[in-house]
């Protein structure tokens, strides 16, 4: 399993924090691993994250979008600054803990 | 014009010249005349709006008790901690004519606040963002190390930053008047945040953000340094600052970051679907304008270029879709209007914008 954050807006566009941060299961332990996929569930079941979900967002907030690829197929989550679900914020931040860009 | 009672003590209501005289001179009087006439009629609004808010307030039986002299309008500030988490507003913990706290976030986020609406207020006569004395409500410690700030069309959020890239948003007294500002874009022309209409948008905010820095530092405008963000950039940053509105593309150069991408004329323009369709890259074009505008008038800059700004950015041409060039060519009509056609801060807003290709 693949995952790509992507984070855009805030209040300025930095090129290189505009880049996505990739993370790839191969370069987890195993209980990294087992983490990441707990993770990765509780973030898909949250209703207002799917692709057709209305993210709206404001001037200078940032949107978020989260997108996995796996042997079940692709799927894509979204949210906006000041409406980041817990279980969203939990997968963005191990990404950003173990994922590079 | 004054009528006095038998005490020789001036009735004040029939001080006030009628709205529809000054509006006569506003039209046709000499550009001194019209500045003045302006200036009066924005003052006379704001009162008029408090005196109707208030009476409304009261009802029909108790509307003759309204007072003739008009409370001052304030910023009614209040503070507020996330505790780093994302819940809004969060704990309370600075109210407006408060004690300074021993947190530098709250207290720099209560003084900033509080420069914007005296700022709006001083210059241009406004009461608060919308013009009808909003509160001014701020949420510090938002998130964990969290890179950013906004404004919600309710409140500002500040975040801590990282420490290594950015510090606390609240350091920047231009970010936090660039935040407010998207209220006031909101509350008057709407403009729409993305692609042209969005770099506008954004222009703005850095606009007033600047010159409410600017502002509270009593610097002319060739003493300003025209950075947006300035003290924002982590110490080890290879950078001064988010945005230079004087030399678009040179506020930073670091390896995480990226080079600074904003253009500094429409030759350069930025195509792109990121950042809402460029919205904060393009908006160097039209800052650059208000900065060559401002410099080329000389003195401080809120007092002419930020009015010609500040009327634009009102006038009822101006629609949510509006491009540099339909903001461009009403910044000189407005200046026209203000200071005469052949004026030197007609001349000075009409170059601006030819120098930055956008006319």
């Amino acid at each position: 399993m693949r995952a790509e954050l992507t984070i855009d807006g805030g209040v300025g566009f930095f090129p290189g924090l505009a880049r996505p941060i990739a993370l790839d299961e191969s370069d987890l332990l195993p209980d990294e691993r087992e983490e990441f996929t707990r993770l990765v569930s509780a973030a898909r079941a949250l209703p207002g994250t799917a692709p057709g979900a209305a993210v709206r967002a404001v001037p200078d907030g940032r949107t978020y979008r989260i997108t996995i690829a796996s042997g079940d197929g692709n799927f894509e989550l979204r949210c906006a600054d000041a409406a980041v679900p817990p279980a969203f914020s939990a997968l963005m931040m191990f990404i950003k803990q173990h994922g590079h860009r | 014009m004054c009528n006095r009672d038998r005490h020789d003590r001036v009735r004040s209501i029939y001080c006030i010249l009628p709205p529809h005289m000054l509006k006569e001179i506003a039209k046709n009087g000499t550009p001194q005349q019209r500045a003045l006439a302006i200036d009066t009629l924005a003052t006379d609004h704001t009162f008029r709006q408090i005196r109707s808010v208030q009476a409304a307030m009261l009802g029909p039986s108790r509307r003759a008790s309204v007072p003739a002299v008009t409370p001052i309008p304030s910023a009614q500030r209040s503070i507020y901690t996330a505790n780093n988490t994302q819940t809004l507003p969060g704990n309370l913990v600075r109210s407006e004519g408060g004690p300074k706290s021993n947190d530098e976030s709250v207290d720099e986020a209560y003084e900033g606040l509080g420069a914007t609406f005296e700022f709006y207020l001083e210059i241009f006569h406004r009461n608060s963002i919308d013009d009808a004395g909003m509160p001014l409500i701020g949420t510090v410690h938002f998130d964990k190390e969290y890179d950013n700030a906004f404004w919600n069309s309710q409140q500002m959020v500040f975040g801590d930053g990282d420490g290594m890239l950015f510090n606390r948003f609240t350091i920047a007294i231009d970010v936090i008047g660039h935040e407010l500002t998207h209220g006031v874009t909101e509350h008057t022309a709407g403009l729409a945040y993305s692609g042209q209409p969005g770099a506008l948008n954004e222009s703005v905010s850095d606009v007033f953000g600047s010159l409410i820095k600017q502002y509270a530092l009593k610097q002319t405008a060739d003493k300003a340094d025209w950075l947006i963000g300035a003290g924002l950039l982590a110490s080890g940053v290879k950078g001064v600052a988010l945005r230079s509105m004087k030399e678009p593309g040179t506020a930073y150069d670091d390896h995480v970051l990226g080079k600074d991408p904003q253009p500094a004329d429409m030759t350069h323009y930025v195509h792109t679907m990121q950042d809402n369709q460029g919205v904060h890259i393009n908006s160097g074009i039209p800052n650059r304008a208000f900065c060559l505008a401002a410099l080329n008038i000389g003195g401080y800059a809120w007092q002419k270029a930020g009015r010609i700004w500040y009327e634009t950015l009102n006038d009822s041409h101006i629609k949510p879709n509006s491009n540099f060039k339909t903001f461009a060519k009403l910044a000189v009509s407005n200046a026209n209007r203000l200071y005469g056609s052949s004026s030197a801060e007609a001349n000075a807003v009409d170059n601006a914008w030819e120098t930055v290709g956008v006319l």
